[in-house]
């Protein structure tokens, strides 16, 4: 760890970076669960964004590494906010997993600063295009939780990492 | 699919073990930066200023080039309604102003057709938010979270509006 300039910038930033490494664990958990409900191009498009979260997510725990920090483990399942039994629950918990990164990633484009805060806004905005791909509507303010209303009440119910 | 019961998710809750939830709700620690106060201060202050008004001038000329699409092509406003609503409140939230409702020179987005001018509109968002990003990292921690968060939506907006230039007819 950095002790030199700003130790206390150093663990915000390493705080967030583990939080969004977090989120992506579980949207690689999500991606994994609902691809099998998709078929055709909706499909493609699940595989393409799993595979994006799997890249971020490898990123993520090199980045928290080189803040000094031990990356957090993935939980071996997730509690997912509702049933995916269907094409449009599948899509429906697809959009809610991008609104989640997107919200990891906006506090870490606050923490961060240079390249990882790029990269943050990057991944920000990724997620704020998948999101409306798979809902077919787009919010104000992507990944700002106290300015975005949750578009479909699951705000709440959120994916719980359950151990095992 | 695993599906965890209530009272199983609930003592979860009880010891922390939100994976997501925690994560989600991480927003809630506004960064109180009180510095000495003295010139670097002053000049980042000032800076912070800069861009912000930089950053709402896009907002208020997007606003008029959505009006002024919506205007020469009446069967754009229905699809662009929303979306115009949604640069409305980036412009707020930058605290600018719109500009003055006026009758300007058609622009060239507006004198195409429809769909050319919806992907004219398109491509601004784009040009809007690629700047955006550039701005951000010269920006302090809570402006740079906002301007992340509008280019994020300007991209979504371009994807949109490419797709309802695909619906409308040229």
């Amino acid at each position: 760890m950095r002790h030199e300039a700003g130790k206390d910038d150093t663990e915000g930033t390493l705080r967030a970076a583990q939080a969004a490494l977090a989120a992506e664990h579980a949207a690689v958990y999500g991606y994994g669960a609902l691809g099998g409900r998709l078929d055709g191009g909706r499909r493609s498009d699940a595989t393409a964004a799993h595979d994006a979260h799997r890249a971020r997510r490898d990123a993520l725990t090199r980045t928290v590494r080189d803040l000094g920090g031990t990356p957090v483990a993935a939980h071996a399942a997730y509690a997912l906010p509702f049933a995916v039994r269907d094409p449009a629950t599948a899509m429906r918990l697809a959009a809610v997993l991008e609104d989640r990164i997107a919200g990891v990633y906006s506090d870490l484009v606050r923490a961060a600063g240079g390249p990882l805060r790029q990269d943050a806004a990057g991944a920000l905005r990724e997620a704020a295009v998948r999101a409306v791909r798979w809902r077919g509507t787009g919010v104000a303010f992507p990944g700002l939780a106290e300015k975005t209303a949750p578009p479909d009440g699951t705000a709440e119910a959120g994916a719980a990492g359950v151990t095992h | 699919m695993r599906r965890t019961g209530t009272t199983r998710r609930s003592a979860l809750t009880a010891t922390g073990a939100f994976a997501l939830g925690a994560v989600l709700t991480g927003c809630g620690e506004p960064e109180t930066r009180t510095g000495p106060g003295g010139t670097d201060a002053r000049a980042a202050s000032l800076r912070t200023g800069a861009l912000r008004a930089a950053a709402a001038r896009d907002s208020a000329s997007l606003l008029s080039r959505y009006e002024q699409v919506a205007a020469a092509h009446p069967v754009t406003e229905p699809g662009l309604a929303p979306l115009g609503a949604t640069v409305r409140e980036h412009l707020a939230a930058l605290g600018g102003r719109a500009k003055a409702p006026s009758v300007p020179p058609a622009p060239p987005a507006a004198a195409a057709g429809a769909r050319a001018a919806l992907s004219g509109l398109a491509a601004e968002e784009r040009r809007v938010a690629d700047a955006r990003a550039a701005a951000l990292l010269s920006a302090e921690p809570e402006l740079a979270r906002l301007l992340a968060s509008i280019a994020a939506a300007g991209a979504a907006h371009a994807y949109l509006l490419t797709e309802l230039a695909k619906e409308t007819p040229a």
